[in-house]
């Protein structure tokens, strides 16, 4: 019989079953890539959103008038080195502006996203353009300085000399206006919350509370030059926006969806390793901000030295402390 | 039951279920390391199901109908020692040539046929199971079994097998 030769058949061949202890420690050993990989993904995903999100203009004047290049996101596979230490990046929101030698850039806002070692909360430290530093072989001037006098190269100098001797930061990326605005579309909608009712008679949103917002709103909020605490106050509100396409980003599971992390690191506008940004080592601290939290810390005046507090807490992965000590810099989200 | 008592006690049953799936040793650990690289990545889905054997079963079968080399197939080779051929021990009683035979047929039935056949005379599972574990009609179950019964006895009839009906 047919029926009893395949029996015979199929006993005969079960000697040609793999091993099982190599194969079991292959299967641990690939589990633990994708798991880092899967973990990698979210978390390069979360800085870098949140990072573009809280680097977009305040000011829409020039909005659409970027010209750099698009470079998409580098690949996310997963760097084991990166997987024990802090990482400090790089967030340089830019804006076109038109000049008799025609458009430059300049830097709007810079923020060092904070991934902690191990940690569950991601921070946004925004530096505000007109922070004093010394600029490498320039001297004494301001972020601002610093972008237009050597981009985002020099400004990461700039930066790297305000975390201390020898330091240096992970990655830095660089964010058009369009890119925040392509990042909100993708995503639909995100929640955004104000702190106080805010109108102008030139957009035709009103914002108060907590609203969805597509890529029009979000460009309307923006948009509104009246805002309690002029420039620091819209710096604030594009903080909120940033955290909340951030959390979206989480939320809506594009961050764990290649195809669709691939598309918002792909975002027009959005300059991406154009200093080193390693996602590479980016990846591999997802996990730390997995759940989307973020805090963001701004400084309360602009236009002066920061704290040296600030930086040693970036430099010695103690942000939380630091953010305990100083509830002031915390920008409260809800 | 944790992942590691499941994998402790069920990884050589399951690595034997994916050769005969399969038909040999390198595609059966390609097949099982996949399958449980997920069911490791989604222990608590895989925990809450009724009969979890069962569920990584089906998980293998849905793998390796649905299998394109390439997509799913990313080896982490194993040792070399574990890489040796395994020769099937010597069955005096039986011509090698038949054994091979029979085991070559298999080889080129469509995956759903093949998979019927192991879980109809490997696990011994009656059709409605049968039918559950490829996700199709009881009917339908039945066809592959049969088709594939019928492609085995021609194709022993072709290689002058005859007394195997």
């Amino acid at each position: 019989m047919i029926e009893d030769e395949l029996r015979r058949a199929f006993a005969r061949h079960e000697v040609h079953a793999p091993a099982p202890a190599p194969l079991r420690r292959a299967i641990d050993m690939l589990a633990g890539r994708r798991r880092r990989r899967r973990r990698a993904i979210r978390v390069a995903g979360v800085a870098v959103v949140a990072a573009l999100a809280v680097a977009a203009p305040p000011v829409l004047r020039q909005a659409g008038l970027g010209t750099e290049p698009v470079v998409p996101g580098a690949s996310a596979s997963p760097s084991a080195s990166a997987s024990a230490r802090a990482l400090n990046l790089l967030l340089i929101n830019t804006s076109t502006y038109s000049t008799d030698a025609g458009p430059k850039q300049k830097a709007n806002l810079v923020t060092v996203v904070h991934v902690p070692a191990g940690g569950t909360t991601g921070y946004l430290v925004t530096l505000y353009p007109d922070t004093p530093v010394d600029i490498p072989g320039k001297g004494r001037g301001t972020l601002a300085t610093a972008y237009a006098q050597g981009g985002a190269v020099l400004t990461e100098q700039a930066v790297a000399g305000l975390l201390g001797p020898g330091a240096k930061l992970d990655g830095v990326a660089e964010v058009a206006p369009r890119a925040l605005y392509g990042m909100v579309e993708q995503l639909g909608t995100v929640r955004v919350c104000v702190p106080e009712p805010l109108s102008a008679d030139y957009v035709p949103t009103k914002f108060e509370g907590c609203q969805d917002l597509g890529r029009g709103q979000a460009v309307h909020l923006l948009t509104i030059q009246e805002v309690p605490g002029g420039e620091d106050g819209r710096r604030r509100i594009l903080q909120r926006l940033q955290a909340a396409v951030a959390t979206q980003a989480y939320r809506s599971g594009a961050l764990a969806d290649p195809v669709r992390l691939g598309r918002l690191l792909a975002t027009d506008g959005l300059k991406v390793g154009a200093a080193g940004f390693g996602l590479d080592e980016a990846t591999t601290r997802a996990a730390g901000v997995g759940g989307g939290r973020l805090v963001i810390l701004c400084p309360p005046t602009s236009g002066e030295p920061l704290p040296s507090e600030l930086f040693t807490a970036l430099r010695q992965d103690t942000l939380e402390a630091f953010a305990g000590l100083r509830p002031d810099w915390v920008l409260p989200q809800e | 039951m944790t992942y590691e008592e499941f994998v402790n006690t069920r990884l050589g049953a399951l690595a034997r279920y994916a050769v005969m799936l399969t038909g040999d040793q390198h595609t059966a650990q390609d097949l099982v390391q996949e399958t449980m690289v997920r069911v490791q990545l989604n222990w608590r889905r895989v925990a809450r199901a009724e009969a979890p054997e069962r569920y990584v079963k089906r998980m293998m079968i849905n793998q390796y109908i649905d299998w394109r080399r390439g997509s799913w197939l990313r080896r982490v080779f194993l040792r070399p020692d574990a890489d040796e051929s395994i020769a099937a021990p010597v069955d005096h009683t039986e011509r090698a040539a038949d054994r091979d035979v029979i085991w070559h047929v298999l080889a080129t039935l469509p995956r759903q046929q093949r998979a019927a056949l192991v879980l109809r005379y490997y696990e011994d599972l009656p059709d409605a199971e049968i039918a559950d574990m490829l996700g199709c009609t009881v009917g339908t179950a039945r066809g592959y079994i049969s088709k594939a019964l019928t492609r085995l006895r021609e194709s022993a009839d072709r290689l002058s097998l005859g007394g195997i009906r």
